[in-house]
Parts: C-alpha cells; sequence; structure tokens
C-alpha cells in the first residue's frame, strides 16, 4: 500500500479480500480506503457511496456493480473489469473506460 | 496537689485527640486494606473473563471452517460479538473474518451470497462504515 493510502487511514484495520468471491454482497457507504480488492469477483455488488480512495482495484471485476457515489478514480476503474451495466459514479466519464463484454 | 491536678487535666485533654487520631489511622489502615483485596479480586475477575473471552476466539476459529453451515454461522455470531464487547480484539477478528473471505471463497455462481458470507460482510460493515 502507498504511503498516501497509509495516511488514509487512521486505524490498522485494512480491508483485504484479494482474490475473494463476493458477487452481490452489499458495501454501500463503507470505508475502504487502501483496501486491498484485487482480483475480487464485486460483480453485482452495491458498492454504493463507498470511499475507495488508494483501494487496489487491479483485476477486480466490477461487472454490473453499484458504484454511484462512491469515490473512486478512472485511473483506479482503468484497472478493473466493468461492463456497461456497471453503475459509474457521477464525473467517471464512461467512454474512457474499456468496458468488458 | 494543684499541679498534680494540672498534669492529669493536660493529660485528660490530649488523651482525648490522640485516642481519636490512632482510630483513624487504625480505621484508615482497614480501609486501605480492604481496597487493596477489592483491587486483586477485581483484577483476578478480569483475567478470567480474558480466558473465557480467549477460549471462545479459539474455539470459534476452529468452527470457522466446519462442513456444517450453522456450526460455521455460530462461529461468526461468536466472532461478531467478541468484536464488539473487547475492543482490543476487534482487529484481529476483523483480520480474521477478511481472511476466511479470501481463502474460503467458493463459486456460489449469481445466486444470492450463502448466509455465512452475509453474515461475515454485516460484521465486516459494523467496522467499515463511514464515521
Amino acid at each position: 500500500m502507498t504511503n498516501a493510502a497509509n495516511e488514509l487511514r487512521e486505524e490498522g484495520f485494512r480491508f483485504d479480500v484479494e482474490g475473494a468471491f463476493l458477487r452481490r454482497t452489499d458495501l454501500s457507504n463503507a470505508d475502504l480506503r487502501g483496501a486491498n480488492l484485487r482480483d475480487a469477483d464485486f460483480s453485482n455488488a452495491i458498492l454504493r457511496g463507498a470511499n475507495l480512495e488508494g483501494a487496489i482495484l487491479d483485476g477486480t471485476i466490477l461487472k454490473g456493480a453499484d458504484l454511484s457515489g462512491a469515490r473512486v478514480t478512472l485511473s483506479q476503474l482503468k484497472r478493473a473489469v466493468l461492463d456497461k451495466s456497471t453503475r459509474l459514479p457521477d464525473g467517471i466519464p464512461r467512454e474512457e473506460l474499456s468496458l468488458a463484454p | 496537689m494543684t499541679s498534680i491536678l494540672t498534669i492529669v487535666d493536660t493529660v485528660a485533654k490530649l488523651g482525648l485527640p490522640i485516642a481519636a487520631f490512632i482510630g483513624l489511622y487504625l480505621a484508615w489502615r482497614r480501609v486501605s486494606a480492604m481496597s487493596m483485596q477489592a483491587d486483586a479480586s477485581l483484577q483476578q475477575a478480569e483475567l478470567a473473563r480474558r480466558d473465557h473471552v480467549a477460549e471462545l476466539f479459539n474455539r470459534a476459529v476452529g468452527q470457522l471452517t466446519h462442513e456444517k453451515l450453522e456450526i460455521r454461522l455460530g462461529a461468526i455470531y461468536t466472532l461478531r460479538q467478541i468484536a464488539r464487547d473487547f475492543p482490543d480484539l476487534a482487529e484481529p477478528t476483523y483480520e480474521l473474518l477478511a481472511a476466511y473471505l479470501r481463502e474460503s471463497a467458493r463459486d456460489y455462481g449469481d445466486a444470492e451470497p450463502p448466509i455465512d458470507v452475509r453474515e461475515i460482510m454485516k460484521t465486516l460493515r459494523e467496522r467499515l462504515a463511514i464515521r
């Protein structure tokens, strides 16, 4: 985790679910700063309003996931796997993302 | 004769406060001893409670990978309660539950998550709620 991500979390627990199968789970309004979601499958999951600053989304499957209102950057999402049914937060240009079929 | 009476009178006047002081001192000693005893009892009770929680934690860890769903669920509920009641054990408890999600990830297809996954996520959401 980067120093910046470390600074984002004031306390010790770091949510690490690398590679986990978590389809249709609900993490709405969760504080996921600096979390490790690498290669996890969050298809159709609810991440509405979640704070994903500094979170690792490399290879994270977000097909059909609801990210509306989430705090996440375009560069983070470019590393994740999304499709046309993924609900993006405002301000993220869908056309700049390569969507999975 | 007068001087003897004066001495007796003086001793009587001084004796009362001295006796009172000694009485107070002895009472203070007694209260202190009782207080120390109560502290020791409290410490012993706290140690016994922590031993009990450590035992519950260890048992729950063992049951988390049990093949029967109801035993896994029992373990999850126990761990949730430990995380709520013992703040110093909360972080390892959450780490343990996240590890369970990583290591015991089962492909349940496009169905709703199984109840053990749902309950773990519910527990973790308590920790991850934006404050």
